[in-house]
């Protein structure tokens, strides 16, 4: 089966479909109120019956307001609404009445979670306006061509003469037909890498190119602090995600909403990573809250429609790679730092100003020298290969009915154990995914041979020790990195042959430019570089976290003893 | 009450009797059998070796009609023959199937006599779960391994066994199919451990034969039981299963039963080389599989390629293939350095 090829040239692509009010994600805001309502029954309903059996609803409730009470002092946030304390302490007295009025229906355990899921449901529901969104349209690209265009990186100009537009720029790469076909007839969830702040932008950006009607995702709420973005995220229909809420409640109604937008249609976006990958490693341990959500629409959507026609539900992997990270310090220092140590990671923020994120972006596009996009395969929940029709095919090429996973002794079953193992196996496809599709850039490749380079020859202690020795010290022959990446580039040849991972044009150079293109991307934005060259032939590194950092991106492809 | 659901069962061997005949008390049965001597005598004698087969049991040659009649389907065939008939099986068999395997022995993507440790990958071998996950479209998989001797099950001994799934709806399924007042089964959720105890007890009732062919005792036997245990937990972890499955029915208590019975093909072999026999004379005479004598050489590559501690599994090779005496093995395990009891719990 081929696809259509585009060329930058045919970006942006025409919207699959044209009136934007007919978008999936519009409806859901048409609808807003029937679909806030039926997140909260759905809640509701779920948890009572949880608790039915063990009566401990007042437990939880009880956790849920002392969790609340806890996060109100210890973490306020100037996105916080000012009637919280107000509400929580509302919520208290009910929970104390309880005790008092037992027999006395006037206030129920019901009545006090639904006020709470209520709650929960209004501060995370998401909307879409039109006018905002033309009004993006209009605005954004000006903005992105704009910066892209005015400040060329440097080595533009050592190798080309001509001034690139965004799409040379960001090649996308991938089934591109496949995809925008199967987004006619279901809903696609896609799952991006996670490396940088950029990388909502960048996949925003890049499924608006794709012609999709736009996509709903989980922002932190944090986000919304910052006015310009905030404006923007509210009416482009992400939905505010509080990493600090999790009390049982509060993450039972962020999936319910999630898996209720999918059975409607919404195309979404999750980063299964759940956070930056804080070593530059490509995610391998995927959080499977959010996915599960995909998996048990796809079953409920089985449930509504009693034959085969039900809506299907497409997974897409989406791979970002970076020459270089702009918050790649900090990422690898808190790497370092917890490694082993603390189970939770404080989400920092890198901008929190409207100022600091411009400042931010446009420090990005006008240092970018390239980045790559690349989608995977579409899939189907279980991980299933599925053509352009939208039916899935198992491993072994056998047509499959994909509501037969849903089914035990030929009826269709609720299973949530059933319905986690799936969203494992889910996982694992999406990760093999990421690996086969990664697009191995010549600033990958080189950080990686320069970085075990050392590794070998001070192999003396741990990481850390390493990692502390001063910069200084470390250096390696040019012949043994050209050796190294003359071996290693062969080996990543020999694995593209065999559809194990991608690689970049410029990994087609000679070995020597392979180095230059590298080593000029990557240090065009840090201040203290991941690679140089002295004037004797030694290669050496300012900051060798940097280095491991940069050299993380090719982690487990074992390619280490190629080096 | 609904009508009795049907279940299949792939394999009338010794095992294969006996499970159907335990399904038979809460299901239909539909049964696989290729052999079709087999498939007479059970029609027309209602007999299969020394089993006397259950009235709800039918025989069948055709595994189609066994996977678009039953859900639940019980394979118990040799591990040599497993991959060949799952080919089979795999253009009928669908997302809904529910397959619980009963096969204790491993599958190698090669020659086990020429394959040396170093250049072993240890995805090239496989329990028969993976396979059934590789060469088919199921995935809700489980496999079945407790103390159950074929005769003492054919005589309608109280018994229990295990079944192992990561989902609990494979376990369920097995357990509503297969419990009786003469069968208890408890479920578990380490897959491939409980496969692993299932199959490395192998090696270990050929070592328990032997000893009582050398006219060795119990004291012996107890420890060649506990040592062997940890001599599979220490196998097993290093093939990332989790020790506690070692401890349950599929572990100990499936070694007590192989080791302490003569009944037991692997136990039988050990005790007749023990006694002076030839090991191509033992095995030519035998009816069965003995899954012992390929285990012990697939676990040798194992332990050699993972460094894992096996001294028996050593030690046993040697006998076995090499032609060296029992006697100077015994002597030479019981100066192996030990150090505290039980330690294996603490891997």
């Amino acid at each position: 089966m081929s696809y259509r090829v585009f060329t930058p040239q045919d970006y942006p692509l025409p919207y699959i479909i044209e009136d934007v009010g007919e978008w999936p994600i519009a409806k859901l805001t048409t609808d807003v109120d029937a679909f806030t309502a039926a997140v909260q029954k759905s809640v509701v309903d779920k948890l009572m019956k949880r608790f039915e059996h063990d009566h401990n609803l007042k437990n939880e409730l009880e956790k849920v307001l002392y969790q609340e009470r806890i996060r109100l002092t210890q973490t306020p946030w100037k996105a916080d609404p000012k009637d919280e304390r107000q509400f929580w302490n509302n919520i208290k007295s009910r929970i104390v009445r309880l005790d008092a009025a037992q027999g006395d229906a006037l206030t129920t355990e019901e009545d006090i979670l639904n006020e709470i899921v209520n709650r929960y449901t209004h501060e995370i529901v998401g909307r879409f306006d039109k006018g905002a969104f033309k009004f993006a349209g209009n605005i954004l690209p000006l903005f992105f061509g704009r910066i892209l265009n005015a400040a060329p990186g440097k080595w533009f100009k050592t190798l080309s003469a001509n001034a690139k537009t965004i799409h040379e720029k960001i090649p996308i790469t991938g089934d591109v037909e496949h995809i925008r076909s199967l987004a006619k007839k279901g809903t696609i969830i896609v799952v991006p890498t996670h490396f940088s702040n950029m990388d909502s932008i960048m996949v925003g950006w890049v499924l608006n190119e794709l012609g999709l009607p736009a996509f709903t995702y989980g922002a932190g709420l944090n986000l919304f602090s910052i006015k310009l973005l905030s404006y923007f995220m509210s009416n482009l229909g992400a939905y505010k995600v509080d990493r600090r809420k999790k009390n049982g409640v509060y993450l039972e109604t962020l999936k319910t909403y999630s898996r209720e937008a999918i059975e409607r249609g919404a195309h979404s976006i999750f980063f299964p990573g759940g956070t930056r990958s804080r070593s530059g490693a490509l995610e391998r341990k995927l959080k499977l809250g959010l996915l599960g959500t995909a998996v048990e629409a796809q079953k409920n959507n089985f449930k509504k429609f009693h034959n085969d026609t039900a809506p299907r539900i497409y997974v897409v992997p989406l791979i970002i790679n970076y020459h270089f990270v702009l918050e790649a310090e900090s990422l690898i220092n808190d790497y370092l730092k917890e490694t082993g140590k603390e189970k939770f990671i404080r989400e920092n923020d890198d901008y929190s100003t409207s100022f600091g994120m411009v400042k931010f972006i446009f420090k990005f596009l006008s240092a970018s020298s390239s980045l790559a996009m690349s989608f995977g395969t579409p899939m189907d929940v279980l991980g299933n290969h599925v053509d352009a029709d939208g039916d899935s095919y198992n491993h072994l090429g056998q047509k499959i009915s994909l509501k037969n996973y849903f089914m035990n002794n030929g009826e269709l079953t609720d299973n949530q154990q059933r319905e986690e193992e799936y969203t494992k196996i889910l996982g694992e496809r999406i990760v093999n995914q990421y690996f086969k599709h990664n697009v191995v850039l010549t600033s990958h490749l080189v950080c990686f041979c320069a970085f075990e380079l050392i590794r070998k020859k001070y192999r003396h202690g741990d990481i850390f020790t390493l990692l502390r020795t001063p910069a200084e010290d470390v250096r390696i022959e040019e012949k043994d990195l050209l050796a190294a990446i003359e071996r290693v580039k062969e080996q990543l040849k020999e694995m593209n042959k065999n559809n194990e991972v991608l690689i970049s044009l410029e990994l087609r150079f000679t070995n020597d430019k392979v180095i230059e293109h590298g080593m000029n991307n990557i240090n065009l934005y840090h201040s203290r570089s991941p690679l140089l060259r002295s004037g004797d032939g030694y290669y050496y590194s300012e900051d060798l976290k940097l280095l491991y950092y940069y050299h993380n991106r090719l982690e487990g492809y074992k390619l280490e003893k190629y080096v | 009450m609904s009508e009795k659901r049907t279940v299949g069962v792939i394999g009338a061997g010794s095992f294969g009797s006996a499970i159907a005949n335990l399904l038979a008390e809460n299901c239909k049965v539909l049964l696989y059998e290729r052999n079709p001597a087999v498939r007479e005598a059970i029609m027309r004698d209602g007999k299969n070796r020394n089993h006397i087969m259950h009235q709800d049991i039918e025989v069948t040659d055709s595994l189609e009609e066994v996977a678009s009649r039953c859900y639940l389907l019980f394979p118990v065939i040799p591990s040599q023959y497993f991959k060949s008939m799952i080919l089979d099986f795999s253009k009928y068999l669908r997302p809904d199937h529910i397959v619980i395997h009963a096969t204790k022995g491993f599958h190698c993507e090669f020659d086990i006599d020429t394959m040396k440790a170093q250049d072993l990958k240890l995805k090239q071998i496989k329990t028969m779960s993976e396979l059934i996950r590789e060469e088919t479209g199921v995935v809700r998989i489980g496999c079945l391994a407790g103390p159950n001797l074929s005769a003492e099950l054919a005589e309608h001994q109280p018994a229990a066994t295990v079944i192992a799934s990561r989902f609990d709806e494979v376990i369920h399924e097995g357990q509503h199919a297969l419990r009786s007042d003469r069968f208890q089964v408890y479920g578990n959720k380490d897959l491939l451990g409980i496969e692993l105890a299932g199959v490395l007890k192998n090696y270990v009732a050929l070592a328990s034969g032997a000893l009582s062919g050398l006219g060795y005792g119990e004291n012996a036997r107890a420890l060649l039981i506990t040592r062997g245990m940890g001599e599979m937990i220490y196998i097993g972890k290093a093939l990332g299963a989790d020790k506690r499955s070692f401890l349950g029915m599929a572990g100990i208590g499936d070694l007590i039963a192989t080791c302490s019975s003569p009944k037991s093909r692997n136990y039988s072999v050990g005790y007749r080389l023990a006694k002076g026999e030839k090991l191509e004379d033992v095995l030519g005479s035998m009816t069965e599989v003995a899954e012992g004598i390929r285990t012990l050489k697939i676990a040798k590559l194992i332990v050699d390629n993972t460094g894992a501690n096996a001294p028996l599994l050593q030690m046993m090779n040697k006998v076995f293939f090499e032609g060296f005496d029992f006697d100077r093995a015994i002597k030479m395990l019981m100066r192996v350095h030990v150090s505290s009891d039980a330690e294996y719990l603490d891997l």
